[in-house]
């Protein structure tokens, strides 16, 4: 600009004077430049109004989850003996009518932990840990892919990256999860003999759980399945994923 | 979840929208937005005992935005500070911007004129226009001088403008 473009900056954030603005009013009478300028500074302001818009309605309901995750984790208490968990959600997802998504985001919300705490309410000493939950909630009746936790997708829980995929295989549907980094091991699972990698295995329910942590590096991966726990490492090893 | 857990949510989620926002112009689409978003609510979390500071909105958006720096994400759009004035081109003599037009534009056009800024100045834009943060918060969050944060906006809209009335006469 041939003009000082601190001036018509002051000026936009209004940050001149009273004198200085008035002189800065007269001088865009004749300043093509400098009105210009403070014109395509308005219009793109006001362009950009529209871009404040809400974030995706699944977001609020997926980022709940993680933290709802995450805080029963540092508290190493389970959510069903703490008697809070699913309904401390629905409360929280509930309570502010005035955001309509939140309709859709508590109901994602209620299977998600519904999931989740069927899972703590089984036998287990202590709580497992959230990267597992969230892949075992996904398998949960009513739960399977939902627009804010669909399997094929990155997902970040409690700091870890992962990448959750289904497969469907000899009629069975498993979830497999796959990172970068080793899975943090579920108390009561049943360790595995293995000299290149840490395996285990567990149950909830009707579903088999099993995890291999590669030692040194390498893709670490966690099953999900619908089938006898017996079987889990022969379907990992034929997924072909590490 | 413990009392720890509902006070940090009933404190972080009102600015969902805004984290969001920033996260959405900081990477290059929706899937690694949400992925920055939850990160950003899992480390806000974790550091939830220490925060003391006045703004809870700016303390999030400063953890989105290095996180979206520091990590390096292979897809992300690199967050640079260089401190240094960005040499100003400009526009066009003879392109007149027609306010009325650019308020209806269509907002993935507008999307699309942001993404081709540059990243300090689609920065400094999505801090104070979509974010709604001050000059001086800004200036904080970014650790270098308000009157660059107010020249990289000024700069940034103006450059805008110029894209949107480009895209606006486009057969």
């Amino acid at each position: 600009m041939t003009c000082p473009e601190e001036r018509v900056i002051a000026f936009l954030a209004g940050e001149l004077d009273p004198e200085e603005e008035r002189r800065f009013d007269q001088h865009l009478l004749g300043c093509e430049e400098c009105w210009r300028a403070v014109k395509a500074d308005r219009a793109a302001r006001l362009a950009l109004e529209q871009m404040r818009q809400p974030a995706p309605a699944g977001l609020e309901g997926r980022v709940a989850l993680a933290i709802a995750l995450a805080s029963q984790e540092a508290s190493n208490s389970p959510v069903a003996r703490a008697g809070t968990g699913a309904p401390s959600l629905l409360r929280w997802a509930t309570a502010r009518p005035h955001r309509p998504r939140l309709v859709a985001a508590a109901s994602l919300v209620v299977v998600m932990a519904a999931g989740a705490a069927g899972w703590l309410v089984a036998d287990r000493p202590a709580a497992d840990p959230p990267q597992l939950a969230a892949v075992v909630a996904m398998m949960a009746p009513g739960s399977a892919p939902t627009s804010a936790l669909r399997a094929g997708e990155h997902f970040v829980i409690a700091g870890q990256a992962l990448m959750v995929r289904a497969y469907q295989l000899e009629g069975t549907e498993e979830l497999v999860a796959t990172s970068a980094h080793p899975f943090p091991v579920p108390s009561s699972s049943r360790m595995l003999p293995g000299s290149s990698s840490q395996a285990w295995m567990a149950t909830k329910g009707r579903l088999s759980m099993y995890g291999v942590n590669r030692r040194g590096g390498g893709q670490s991966m966690f099953l999900v399945a619908a089938m006898p726990m017996a079987e889990m490492p022969q379907m990992a090893a034929r997924l072909d994923l590490i | 979840m413990d009392d720890q857990g509902r006070a940090f949510l009933e404190a972080a989620m009102p600015h969902l929208d805004v984290v969001y926002r920033v996260a959405r112009h900081t990477t290059r689409d929706h899937h690694h937005a949400e992925d920055l978003v939850q990160e950003t609510y899992l480390r806000a979390f974790a550091a939830f005992g220490t925060h003391r500071g006045p703004s809870t909105k700016a303390w999030l958006v400063t953890i989105c935005l290095n996180l979206a720096r520091s990590q390096g994400r292979r897809r992300a759009r690199r967050v640079v500070e260089t401190g240094m004035p960005e040499p100003y081109e400009p526009e066009a003599p003879g392109v007149s911007v027609a306010e009325e037009a650019l308020a209806n534009i269509d907002r993935a056009a507008v999307s699309r004129a942001l993404a081709q800024l540059p990243d300090e100045q689609r920065q400094a834009i999505v801090l104070m226009d979509l974010a709604g943060h001050s000059a001086s918060e800004v200036a904080e969050m970014l650790g270098c001088p308000r009157n660059t944060v107010l020249s990289r906006a000024f700069r940034g809209r103006q450059r805008l403008a110029s894209l949107l009335v480009e895209e606006d006469m486009k057969p």
